[in-house]
């Protein structure tokens, strides 16, 4: 402490023991001429601090809210129902945490997942959970998740004892780009047959995604589909619930259909939320549009089918859609692996044996030719990884109705990437690709690029903000290091620029389109920046202290 | 999860010769044994029982966690300031969780009642204080330790200055001071 602070301590207490009439003087006295720290006392003693109680109490309505609300509400080493062992907390989402835990009785590793603090501190959900267990608990199906016990806390809420998974979920799987048609075919039919034992008790899942389809690798070398997390994370305004006013939109909105954003639940909508994780499974993206053209009509009609707009126009029953489709896709992968096979020996007469190994994986890989971020959905439920440090929000756009784009944000620099497969890089380079972005730099520097490396080079759109002159800067290199362009946007703050790369393979070269004008030809990319990251958009300081881009799309295509 | 006591004799000693990551080692041996204690609470008073006391909670976890052989006053006072540090800012971390939260709104409504519980003016409150506390800390590391102890800690004037080691009316005047000080900067 510094004896200047020792002091003006020492005073304040001194002239604290007196009447107040007899501060001033005893100021004058102790300060002589020191007026900085008479002021100093003075200005201390006038404060109020006794009327509003200024830090009279410990701030325990923070501390009991903090405590409550620290996500794990189950402790380490507590035993529930005289037999779980809690261990740790595996996920929290929405108002439930999920802790793994060990059944002493039966000695194996189980799930428990409860409410947390506020789920609990809302008496709907909590009665809400019950039901839904209470109804759980009669499935007995392979392909849902088997509720082994339940039970109450010390607080009322009830929490669930849940068969733990020992796989991944397809979430996972799907990070890396989309899956063989054989694999998505499987997947997509023992998800059917759940959802309809689910449907047979008059319930629904409600929140079907990737992330709550979880595949367990039997011994056989086949895979056992098993569904999680049912409508208990998320649950949604209930038109039976006058007293709820709120709508919980937490978490990814991707794949819910249409009228589950007004709160209405059915059959019919999981099966519109399995229509896009089939799409998904296929294309890489939960979307019809990036199916790819050699999967036909055949698999396309009944995809379509599920994603009716209106519920009473899709298919009723998900077993039967489901096989309907999975057949369809296996025929698809057939016929092509016997074209292909075709193809092959008739390569074979002429003596040539290129591409005899690769045709097996060509039908996966023809199913990925389309990766793409749209709009305003968070990239990391696109099936984006994010590296480095950056913020994400959605923007709003007020004029028009609803959201459109996602904007980056850093003091630093990062990026969200997919990672493309070692077949699809070599596709994009043998046939040509396109990439299309549409994006608004806001303050320093936005990216958008495809590396190919090892097997290519890797091609940029760079621009900046330039705060000198009010506008955006093109930075992409023609020559490594050496010459970069300096092609210069006019920037009106709402401005979207539409940029657009393409890629010819013959030329071995990409042309740049900047608001349909070519600004830039003959780019051959570059190979000292090379990484692993695939597709890749992001921010990055330059000249600035922060940076910023909203994107509207990214999208990269490989010519058919 | 058993810690071992011998980690926290280790914990303390580092603190003594003042280690900076010792704050955030201490965070995570205390804070969990904290939460522990917290829930234990809940669970056992039911609805009806009164608000979380914070000295209830460090003095217990100082009874669990310090051996007895290693009770000596400069133990005691680095647990406990160790404690109060680390109700600090799981305050601190929660305010701002609650700010980020507000931010989100957008994307996620928060139940009424859930919001009634903490106001977004307070988690704010919370925070203008800590960063306050922080610019006290400059000019008086001693004056902020007692606010720690005796605000986030919730321990009286006297308890403070045994786990300081000093005179309770020397914490009693550090107490006005700092008070009053942190007053004119939030209030003024």
């Amino acid at each position: 402490m510094s004896d200047y602070w020792d002091r003006v301590t020492a005073l304040l207490a001194a002239a604290r023991m007196l009447e107040p009439s007899a501060r001033g003087p005893f100021l004058d006295a102790a300060c002589g001429d020191g007026a900085g720290i008479r002021a100093e006392v003075e200005s201390l003693l006038a404060q109020d601090v006794t009327s509003d109680g200024f830090l009279a109490q410990p701030p325990t309505d923070l501390i009991e809210a903090a405590f409550q609300d620290s996500a794990e509400t189950l402790a380490p080493g507590q035993i529930l129902n005289g037999r779980y062992f809690v261990e740790d907390a595996m996920a929290s989402g929405g108002q439930a945490v999920v802790y793994r835990a060990r059944d002493q009785v039966l000695s194996r590793p189980v799930v428990i997942k409860v409410l947390n603090a506020e789920g609990r501190r809302n008496e709907w959900l909590r009665s809400r959970l019950r039901q839904e267990m209470e109804a759980l608990a009669r499935i007995d199906h392979p392909g849902v998740v088997g509720i082994l016990d339940t039970g109450q806390l010390a607080d009322g809420s009830p929490f669930l004892v849940i068969q733990y998974i020992d796989g991944v979920s397809l979430r996972e799987i799907l990070r890396v780009g989309p899956i063989g048609a054989s694999r998505a075919a499987a997947i997509l039919r023992q998800a059917g047959a759940a959802l309809a034992a689910v449907h047979a008790l008059s319930m629904s899942h409600r929140d079907l995604k990737p992330e709550n389809i979880m595949l367990q690798s039997l011994s056989d070398g086949t895979e056992a589909v098993k569904l999680i997390d049912f409508g208990i994370a998320k649950i949604e305004r209930s038109r039976s619930e006058p007293g709820t006013t709120t709508v919980m939109l937490a978490g990814t909105v991707r794949y819910m259909a249409p009228e589950q954003f007004d709160g209405d639940n059915s059959a019919a909508s999981d099966i519109f939320s399995l229509a896009l994780v089939a799409c998904e499974m296929l294309s890489g993206f939960p979307d019809l549009r990036a199916l790819p053209a050699s999967l036909g009509r055949q698999v396309r009609r009944p995809l379509e089918m599920a994603l009716a707009f209106r519920p009473q126009e899709r298919p009723k029953d998900a077993a039967a859609w489901s096989a309907q489709v999975a057949n369809r896709i296996s025929s698809a992968g057939r016929h092509r692996r016997l074209l292909f096979a075709v193809a092959g020996c008739v390569v074979i007469a002429v003596g040539l044996t290129l591409a005899l190994v690769r045709r097996v994986d060509r039908a996966a890989e023809e199913t990925s030719r389309i990766i793409e971020k749209v709009g305003a959905f968070d990239p990391l439920a696109e099936g984006f990884q994010k590296h480095n440090e950056i913020n994400g929000t959605v923007v709003d756009n007020a004029e028009r109705t609803g959201y459109e784009a996602w904007r980056v944000s850093t003091s630093r620099w990062g990026y969200y990437f997919r990672l493309l497969s070692e077949g699809q890089k070599r596709r994009a380079l043998d046939r040509g690709w396109k990439l299309a972005a549409s994006f608004r730099t806001e303050e320093g520097g936005a990216t958008v690029g495809v590396d190919f490396s090892p097997i290519g080079k890797r091609f940029d759109i760079n621009d900046f903000v330039d705060p000198d002159a009010d506008v955006v800067r093109l930075l992409t290199q023609i020559v490594p290091i050496i010459q970069g362009l300096d092609y210069r946007l006019p920037r009106h703050a709402a401005d979207y620029h539409r940029y657009e790369m393409r890629y010819d393979a013959g030329m071995q070269s990409a042309e740049l389109w900047i608001d349909d004008k070519r600004t830039l030809s003959g780019y051959r990319g570059h190979s000292q920046f090379q990484g692993e990251f695939g597709l890749a958009f992001g921010v990055t300081i330059y000249r600035s202290q922060r940076a910023a881009a909203s994107f509207k799309s990214v999208q990269f295509l490989i010519n058919p | 999860m058993q810690r071992n006591p011998a980690e926290i004799t280790v914990l303390l000693r580092q603190m003594r010769s003042g280690e900076r990551a010792a704050v955030d080692r201490a965070m995570e041996v205390l804070y969990p044994e904290l939460r522990k204690l917290a829930y234990g609470q809940f669970q056992r008073e039911g609805a009806a029982r009164d608000l979380l006391q914070p000295t209830a909670l460090v003095h217990e976890a100082y009874l669990r966690l310090v051996v007895q052989e290693d009770q000596n006053w400069q133990n005691r006072a680095h647990f406990f300031g160790a404690a109060a540090r680390v109700m600090r800012r799981v305050l601190v971390d929660y305010a701002r969780a609650r700010g980020a939260r507000k931010r989100e709104g957008e994307l996620s409504a928060v139940p009424l009642e859930e919001a009634l519980a903490v106001s977004p003016e307070r988690a704010k409150e919370l925070l203008a204080l800590d960063e306050a506390l922080t610019r006290l800390e400059a000019i008086s590391p001693r004056q902020a330790r007692v606010v720690e102890l005796h605000h986030f800690a919730g321990m009286s004037i006297e308890e403070t200055a045994e786990a300081m080691g000093l005179n309770p009316r020397t914490v009693d005047r550090d107490w006005e001071a700092a008070r009053r000080w942190l007053h004119r900067e939030l209030r003024s």
